[in-house]
């Protein structure tokens, strides 16, 4: 038995007008309605390799995304003439997904970005949905089909799909919701317009219906720095983590060159002000820490940084530059993670109505992370 | 002269050799990097004698539209090097083990014979499981072969299948455009096996809340090469020249092409150098700037002079011309719901009625239900799902009214609320009534509430500002002073030039945005006070304009035919797809830490905004809002098999039978009970990130609970305080995990924590697919070489 919550670009956007609990008796529990769907599954546990490897039939069916589908049965029969590409299971024959290259395949020959035809297909479902002309944006592309190896020969754009909302016809730059202004396509929202209106009861509620402006949280009630106190000179700073500069992307940064680069660490970045206030020179090493944990590094004092604020770029790796914390009883210390701790804003949480409706990766409370304060002292003694 | 001669002879100059070697090579192949950095960049590897020797950039980008710079060359200067890796000391060549559970692990075998029993046996044994899980992050990791470690990794899924049900193996991996086949490898093993996947946009803190909130849409932006399209681009949160390397091209190039570019940052930062003016507010505080921009923008080209393209967009493409009910709350008057099409006569017996709703049309003053709401997608009637003039129900065309000012039934003071400073002010705004069946009500346009929340005065009295100097009046560029240092006049040359170059270019104006503001609390409203300015000024949805957010790699563009390899949906219906934030807070037991959020987050009081947000989790699982995974205090198979005994034959008299159990309190939801034992999670498989430190909020909880090893946090428990439906333990439990799996190309802090690593392929030894949102194109990795020492691509590994 799978949960399943109320699902975004399905029906379940328009199934709770009123925010009601019926664990509480305020209505009656209704799968899909009041409370989660619930879906019943048969689960063959000596059949999960065979799937793994082997495209299933629901694929027939026809596939979806952003509420955009397209039938895709034919190419499915075509990719089982690929006598080459075939999986046998139980005495029947699927695509197979064995090797990456096939799987790569598969991704591209049946998703709408790389199969013209497919492009065009949810095209013309849009027309019906919306009553409006679409098909004529495809209709150039309709024998477009871009495999692995095109794309290891050459460098391709791929399709313009109603799955996105940009139009990209004659090389032109993808600009998001140029589709919905240009061809009167909806939002896919409560009304179907861009909102400046939230009248879900939980923002009216959170009086977050009307934009507005918020203050950032207050160290003391955020609750990160009950315990941990200023002894001698230490200071409470609001500690950003923002991407760091000698790393591939954020997170490699233990290559030889990016530790070469930079001091070989992620610093805490000080002002020179609150740096001189706190005694500490340039290249010291600092704990900067809170209730949650601490992080033990060099500082780098810098003109760059407002009085109030340091940095301490993410994402530190606890395999080098380590020292022991002084101020936690000699224990290693952490990284950029230690000192925060997860605060969900509950407004973010609604479903049911409208664009707030569950989707993997669409709706939901974020992790955030910058309203973080911290202590920052001088570490007197330094040991590995 | 003999000298000379030694010069040109080929003998003496052989060690000229060395450098012609060094640029040879066997083969070039084209890959990418998988790291999240949305660059997307096309890579050639350079191969010699089976050794990756060097990569450069791939210059066959094709030109878009002849009027825009190209893309190519792309790539970084930190990508260019990544190639050391694959040879690097840190590499991970062999599967290994944790010695402690190695150890543990093969005495218990060599005693029963069995693996499944050795694995149940340890985990039956509270001291051989703290004896390694205290192990973790401590080293001693021992060399294994493939085999010893699957064996392992095997039981210790069967044993969790059968005692606890497959809700509670789960797995993280981000970002799966980035290498979405290795990212499709571990999910649709795990969801073909009845497993968990985490979700990571909303984790890493990358996903917009203001996306859904405004548009339904998780991210959709611009390309970068549609930043030269741009007349005016406002900068903000983004590092452009440090973070979109390859791209910040545009940005400098869109300058010679005539653009102004303004960057908000608090430090003089790496884009700050390119712009014409930098703007250094006050970290985090650059929704109020924004606020006050739009105060302007309002005013002066909105009211005093009514801008058509402005008007004609916001009225077309927003929904300021809906009407909405004004009701009376604890004596005041504020503003309340929309005003549904099925609460009037005209429409009360329409499909889906309470999800339709009303405009009024200028000519006939009649009101009039617009197609393309919600009801309208889902009321199984075609063809009214659209943006046209007409009325959905009766086919009529119509003009909406935008404002209730010049044709109204009388003015309302209604009451607002300015967060900054906690003032209350009541403001006119001009109200129609309009009978109903539940009788009469009074009514506004989302337009006039807006006008009158910027506090633009109409001539409709109450507490309007007078002038843009009024400090304590929301959203004066006199007030917004006070929250991020930047004077007035800069807020008002902001202003004027922004709605100056939109309504001459027709809504060329693009804000450029990133983790800097979206990895605040309030992330949502900054950036919907920086989205109402271009709104307002016709600037989304124009090739030059939008609200761009780059936060990592989001966009998989062949996301419909991906989403059902990766979620095994070919096969079986019914995903477990968790929203991991929730996951984390509650299963790592950060709510215990947590105090109330109305104490720290700004709140009008009520019964909803009075919950600590571990009750509104619970509420929100119960409710259908949120997932949560581990689903029930008890086995899944066993509800059904209890079901069955209890009578139910179809799906949906299973359904009954659970719905009765959880009324009565039989089985409850594990995201309420989260430290009862039956509802730990389990087995947690990682890879392609680094989910136990790098991307781990919390992440000393993360030690304590779910490692059940050494740790730094000293944080107080709290929550019992203010929580009502989640059940607090007395004993806050440790070690919740049984196994983490980790595959990686290298000793990174996950790999250092968990139970048992996997060597993974790199990127250029692996066949993938990646896209981004920074470009259009869909770029391939590649082997360039077989995957080194005994690493395996992810596909190849969970197959
Ligand atoms: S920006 Fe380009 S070169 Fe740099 S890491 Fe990303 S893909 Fe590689």
């Amino acid at each position: 038995m799978v949960n399943v919550p109320i699902l975004h670009d399905s029906a379940g956007e328009v199934s709770q007008t009123e925010v009601k609990d019926w664990s509480k008796g305020e209505c009656e529990p209704i799968p899909g309605k009041t409370m989660h769907d619930m879906v019943i599954v048969d689960r063959d546990y000596t059949k999960i390799y065979d799937k793994f490897i082997s495209l299933g039939p629901n694929v027939r069916n026809g596939l979806a995304a952003h509420g955009n589908g397209y039938q895709c049965a034919d190419f499915y029969e075509k990719m089982l003439d690929d006598k080459d590409h075939l999986q046998v299971v139980d005495g029947k024959v699927y695509p197979s997904l064995c090797e990456d290259e096939e799987a790569a395949n598969a991704v591209l020959y049946l998703s709408s970005l790389t199969n013209g035809e497919l492009s065009h297909r949810a095209y013309q479902n849009a027309e019906k949905r919306t009553g409006l002309k679409l098909a004529d944006i495809s209709e150039g592309a309709k024998d477009v089909r871009i495999n692995y190896k095109d794309l290891q020969a050459k460098i391709h754009r791929y399709n313009q799909s109603p799955v996105w909302s940009g139009l990209m016809n004659d090389d032109r730059a993808y600009s998001a919701f140029t589709y919905n202004v240009e061809r009167l396509v909806p939002w896919r929202t409560l009304t179907g317009r861009q909102h400046f209106y939230l009248d879900h009861e939980g923002y009216i509620k959170f009086g977050e219906h009307l934009p507005t402006y918020k203050p950032s949280p207050r160290p003391e009630a955020y609750g990160e720095l009950r315990k941990s106190v200023a002894t001698g000179r230490a200071k409470v700073l609001n500690v950003l983590t923002p991407h760091g500069k000698w790393h591939i992307h954020s997170t490699y940064g233990d290559t030889l060159r990016m530790l070469t680069l930079s001091r070989g660490m992620e610093p805490c970045w000080l002002s020179v002000e609150d740096a001189a206030e706190l005694g500490i020179q340039d290249n010291d090493w600092v704990e900067v820490f809170n209730d949650n944990g601490v992080y033990s590094t060099r500082a780098c004092v810098s003109a760059r940084i407002p009085k109030g604020v340091c940095f301490v770029y993410h994402a530190v790796e606890r395999t080098y530059s380590t020292p022991k914390s002084q101020i936690r009883g000699g224990k290693r210390s952490g990284m950029n993670n230690s000192f925060t701790r997860v605060h969900l804003k509950p407004n973010l949480m609604v479903g049911g109505y409208g664009q707030f409706t569950y989707h993997f990766n669409y709706w939901g409370p974020v992790g955030v992370n910058r309203d973080t304060h911290v202590l920052v002292q001088k570490m007197e003694k330094v040991e590995f | 002269m003999s000298w000379i001669k030694d010069l040109i002879s080929p003998k003496t100059r052989k060690w000229e050799e060395f450098y012609r070697n060094r640029w040879q090579h066997d083969k070039v192949v084209r890959s990418t990097h998988g790291v999240n950095c949305t660059g997307g960049c096309s890579w050639n590897i350079h191969v010699k004698d089976g050794i990756v020797v060097w990569e450069t950039q791939a210059l066959d980008y094709p030109i878009l539209d002849k009027t825009l710079p190209p893309y190519e060359p792309r790539g970084c200067q930190r990508g260019i090097s990544f190639s050391w890796y694959l040879y690097s000391p840190i590499r991970v060549k062999y599967p290994m083990i944790r010695g402690a559970l190695v150890d543990l692990f093969n005495a218990e075998k060599a005693k029963t014979g069995d693996a499944l029993k050795a694995w149940a046996n340890i985990q039956a044994n509270p001291e051989a499981r703290r004896k390694y899980q205290k192990a973790r992050g401590k080293g001693g990791f021992r060399r294994a072969t493939w085999d010893e470690a699957k064996e392992i990794i095997a039981a210790s899924n069967i044993y969790t299948v059968k005692k606890y049900g497959s809700d509670r193996i789960t797995g993280f991996s981000p970002i799966p455009a980035m290498s979405m086949l290795s990212y499709a490898a571990g999910s649709r093993f795990l969801q073909l096996m009845g497993g968990v996947n985490l979700s990571f946009y909303d984790w890493y803190c990358d996903l917009p809340n203001s996306f859904p909130e405004i548009w339904g849409e998780q991210t959709d932006v611009a390309e970068s090469a549609d930043w030269y399209n741009s007349k005016f681009i406002a900068c903000m949160g983004a590092n452009l020249g440090m973070t979109r390397t390859p791209d910040v091209h545009f940005f400098a190039e869109s300058r010679h092409n005539g653009t102004k570019t303004v960057v908000f940052a608090p430090d003089f930062n790496m884009v700050a150098k390119y712009a014409d003016k930098w703007v250094p507010v006050h970290a985090g505080q650059d929704g109020a700037f924004w606020m006050a921009v739009t105060h302007v923008i309002l005013k002066e080209y909105h009211y005093d002079k009514q801008t058509p393209y402005f008007i004609d967009y916001t009225k077309k493409y927003t929904d300021s011309p809906f009407l909405v009910e004004v009701v009376e709350e604890e004596g005041k008057l504020v503003p309340g719901r929309l005003l549904r099409a099925g609460s009037v006569k005209k429409y009360k017996d329409i499909e889906k009625g309470e999800w339709k709703f009303l405009n009024i049309d200028s000519k006939s003053g009649d009101l009039v239900c617009p197609g393309g709401s919600s009801g309208h997608r889902w009321d199984g009637k075609d063809g009214n799902w659209n943006l046209k003039f007409e009325d959905a129900e009766t086919g009529k065309a119509y003009d909406p009214v935008l404002t209730l000012l010049e044709n109204n039934d009388e003015t309302l003071q209604l009451e607002f609320v300015e967060y900054g400073k906690n003032n209350t002010a009541q403001r006119g705004v001009p109200v129609k009534h309009i009978d109903t069946v539940n009788g009469k009500v009074k009514v506004t346009t989302v337009y006039d509430l807006i006008m009158a929340q910027y506090g633009v005065d109409r001539g409709l009295g109450g507490d309007y500002p007078k002038t843009y100097d009024e400090k304590e009046a929301a959203y004066t560029p006199a007030w917004q002073e006070i929250l991020t240092g930047i004077g007035p006049k800069t807020v008002l040359q902001f202003a004027r030039e922004w709605a100056r170059t939109a309504e001459t270019t027709h809504g060329k104006c693009s804000i450029i945005i990133g983790a800097g503001i979206n990895h605040w609390y309030h992330n949502n409203l900054i950036y919907r006070a920086g989205t109402m300015a271009l709104m307002l000024t016709g600037c989304i949805g124009v090739n030059g304009g939008g609200m761009n957010h780059y936060v990592g790699q989001e966009k998989l563009a062949p996301s419909d035919s991906w989403a059902t390899i990766m979620s095994g949906k070919d096969w079986q219906k019914g995903v477990r797809l968790q929203q991991a934030p929730i996951w984390h807070y509650i299963n790592s037991n950060q709510w215990r830490y947590d105090g109330n959020q109305a104490d720290y987050n700004t709140v009008p009081k009520n019964d909803l905004s009075s919950m600590h947000s571990a009750d509104m989790a619970v509420k929100a699982v119960r409710n259908g809002w949120m997932p949560f995974y581990p689903q029930y205090n008890k086995r899944n198979i066993d509800i059904v098999k209890d079901a069955e005994k209890a009578g139910a034959k179809t799906d949906d008299e299973i359904k009954d039978y659970v719905v009765g159990q959880l009324k009565k309190k039989e089985l409850v939801h594990s995201v309420a009970e989260p430290d009862e034992e039956v509802n730990f999670p389990r087995v947690w498989y990682i890879w392609r990130g680094n989910a136990i430190a790098g991307s781990a909020k919390g992440h000393e909880f993360f030690l304590k609970h779910y490692l059940g090893t050494h740790n730094n946090s000293i944080a107080e428990e709290v929550a019992d305080q203010f929580v009502k439906d989640i059940k607090v333990r007395s004993e806050n439990p440790e070690g919740k995990m049984d196994l983490i799996v980790n595959l990686n190309f290298r000793m990174d802090s996950s790999a250092l924590y968990s139970d048992i690593i996997l060597p993974a392929a790199s990127w250029y030894e692996k066949t993938d697919l990646n896209s981004t949102d920074m470009h259009s194109f869909i770029h391939p990795l590649s082997p360039a070489i077989a995957p080194v020492w005994e690493s395996k691509s992810d596909w190849v590994i969970f197959r």
